[in-house]
């Protein structure tokens, strides 16, 4: 009461600017989602039509997902194009995640002559735009007769520069005592790493696993270049196969399969969004 | 970056030279599987990709010699290149403060209290999680001329019907608004970060000197956010230049070449030309364009801080 009488004229427009500023953010906000929504409209939409969905299915069916389920002899499988982006994303962050947290550890805490050097280089690297070396990658993988396997398609995603840099930094906030209390435990650098740091760094772990699962997931122009068989290829790849081969006749299978390829990631996202947007938020400050 | 807790081995100086040459070995065992591959993905390939870039290599005929900077001769007056490196410049002047004005915009409208707040950011991040074809097949569809749902609208609200991606001077246009609703998650997340670590204080005291919302802006959130905001200009500018898959899937490059760009050229003299030596001179010289707008940009960015 006494607040109220205190200020009685900052306060009611303070909660009308809010309210304004809540329906002008939950207005925007609708209309950003809305292309997602016509697309899912359109998936349960029997129309044969090339062009829009309409903003509800006029004869909402479920023909178009059954379509999807049963390929009959259709060149593109999207299911196998389901299963090849699954191997390959969770492939390379399982490998990313060694890989990187292993050398992330070795600068923290186990210098070796000229680790400065490679740190250093690491973060010179970053600004190396990766597309000047998809010709000389795509001969070194043919060289190798990598070209057309999971193996091509899963080891360039492997490295992440920005992972070891994130992932340094974690190591190098905890305390030393933690890792030197093992050590007179007699436990080895290996131990250390496995039983003490990783389990540590665990939020560093999730968002770097999360930023390498989508990339490898989403990624379009590597597997275009390094696949050659309907067989090997990815969602994306498949996708954009489909539209060219069925999209004129069965415009709602695409936009079906255009679902099943957005869904996974958009579950991470509201499964692990905190890691996302604090990914997101530190590839901006890195460096 | 903060000053890193160096090796445990100097606390002891006594063991430090025996220790610090096992420290180093292990060292090396844990740093071993990414030294590798780091070499065979990006040390190799950027030495051997401006060999290649110095040949005259065609990868379907398995030929190729050294032709010194012949390549790079060719594409100073390439008319292709020249269109394709304008197209892309085009987009880059355009895509850039488009993305980061609304990100900000949108940044400063979710740092205020809000009802629903977590909803409604979800909502400006979930279409940056979506893979380019998925981006793609979405908007060829919302601006199909025929019924598509962007000219339903339109033409909901008595504005002329249009056909987007097929009117040269229009195409480039929908290539950046798609852009902008595809990527504006990431200015959006880093600059809302950056404004919730101005202090409301700052806010509070301005307010009672009677400053107004403009002078609010120019003088706390400006300043205090300018450093976030040099570097998320910086990398939207690297990623620009870098810009395909929404222009090779939407547009084809199209229409009359007109948001053909360097990538989609670099792939196409490649990987369908075959044309190796030229497609890795495309690579590097658009690798240099972009390091050097990242040197002006961040020798800008220093003069103005100082």
């Amino acid at each position: 009461m006494t607040a109220a009488a205190l200020r009685p004229r900052s306060k009611s427009p303070d909660r009308r600017a809010r309210r304004i500023g809540t329906i002008i953010a939950a207005v925007l906000a609708l209309a950003w989602t809305l292309p997602i929504l016509w697309v899912l409209v359109g998936s349960f939409n029997a129309e044969r039509i090339t062009s829009g969905s309409g903003f509800l299915p006029s004869d909402p069916t479920g023909e178009n997902w059954t379509k999807l389920v049963q390929p009959d002899g259709r060149a593109v499988n999207v299911f196998v194009a389901f299963f090849n982006s699954t191997v390959v994303a969770v492939a390379a962050t399982v490998l990313a995640l060694v890989v990187c947290s292993m050398m992330a550890y070795a600068l923290a805490r186990l210098p070796f002559r000229g680790s400065a050097v490679v740190l250093a280089a690491i973060v010179l690297m970053m600004l190396v735009p990766t597309e000047v070396i998809l010709v000389p990658l795509f001969q070194q993988f043919a060289a190798l007769g990598l070209l057309n396997t999971y193996g091509a398609l899963i080891i360039p995603h492997v490295v992440s520069l920005f992972g070891v840099v994130l992932l340094r930094q974690f190591i190098a906030n905890l305390p030393v005592e933690l890792t030197e209390a093992a050590k007179i435990d007699g436990a080895n650098a290996w131990q250390n790493y496995r039983y003490i740091v990783l389990p540590l760094i665990r939020p560093g772990l999730a968002t770097l696993g999360i930023l390498v699962f989508l990339a490898a997931w989403n990624d379009f122009l590597w597997p275009l270049i390094a696949t050659s068989t309907p067989s090997m290829q990815t969602l994306p790849l498949a996708l954009i196969t489909f539209r060219s081969a069925y999209g004129d006749s069965e415009y709602g299978v695409v936009m079906a399969s255009t679902i099943l390829a957005i869904t996974p990631p958009l579950l991470i996202f509201l499964l692990a969004q905190r890691f996302i947007v604090q990914g997101i938020s530190n590839t901006g400050l890195k460096g | 970056m903060t000053a890193t807790v160096e090796t445990p081995a100097e606390t002891t100086p006594a063991a430090a030279p025996k220790r610090r040459k096992r420290l180093t070995r292990v060292g090396i065992l844990f740093a071993a599987p990414f030294l590798a591959l780091l070499l065979f993905l990006w040390v190799v390939p950027v030495v051997n990709g401006f060999y290649t870039s110095l040949t005259d290599t065609n990868m379907a005929e398995g030929t190729g010699g050294f032709v010194g900077l012949d390549n790079y001769a060719s594409l100073v007056t390439d008319p292709d290149f020249h269109a394709a490196l304008g197209n892309t410049a085009l987009f880059v002047v355009l895509n850039v403060p488009v993305l980061v004005a609304v990100g900000l915009l949108l940044a400063m409208l979710l740092n205020q209290r809000l009802g629903g707040r977590g909803a409604i950011r979800a909502a400006f991040i979930s279409p940056y999680l979506l893979t380019g074809a998925a981006v793609a097949i979405i908007w060829q569809t919302a601006l199909n001329p025929l019924g598509g749902n962007v000219n339903q609208i339109l033409g909901a609200i008595g504005m002329p019907e249009q056909a987007w991606l097929s009117t040269p001077g229009e195409a480039m246009g929908a290539v950046v608004l798609i852009t902008l609703w595809w990527r504006v998650g990431f200015p959006l997340l880093v600059l809302l970060a950056a404004l919730q670590d101005i202090p409301a204080q700052l806010y509070e005291a301005a307010k009672i000197d009677g400053a107004n919302l403009w002078q609010r802006f120019r003088h706390i959130t400006l300043p205090a956010i300018a450093p976030v905001l040099m570097l998320v200009i910086l990398l939207r500018l690297i990623d620009s230049f870098k810009v395909f898959e929404q222009v090779y899937l939407v547009t084809q490059g199209g229409p009359a070449g007109s948001t053909r760009v360097v990538l989609q050229m670099l792939y196409e003299s490649g990987f369908r030309d075959f044309q190796t030596g030229y497609a890795a001179a495309i690579g590097w010289t658009l690798a240099l364009v972009i390091l050097v707008v990242t040197a002006v940009q961040l020798a800008l960015t220093r003069r103005r801080a100082s």
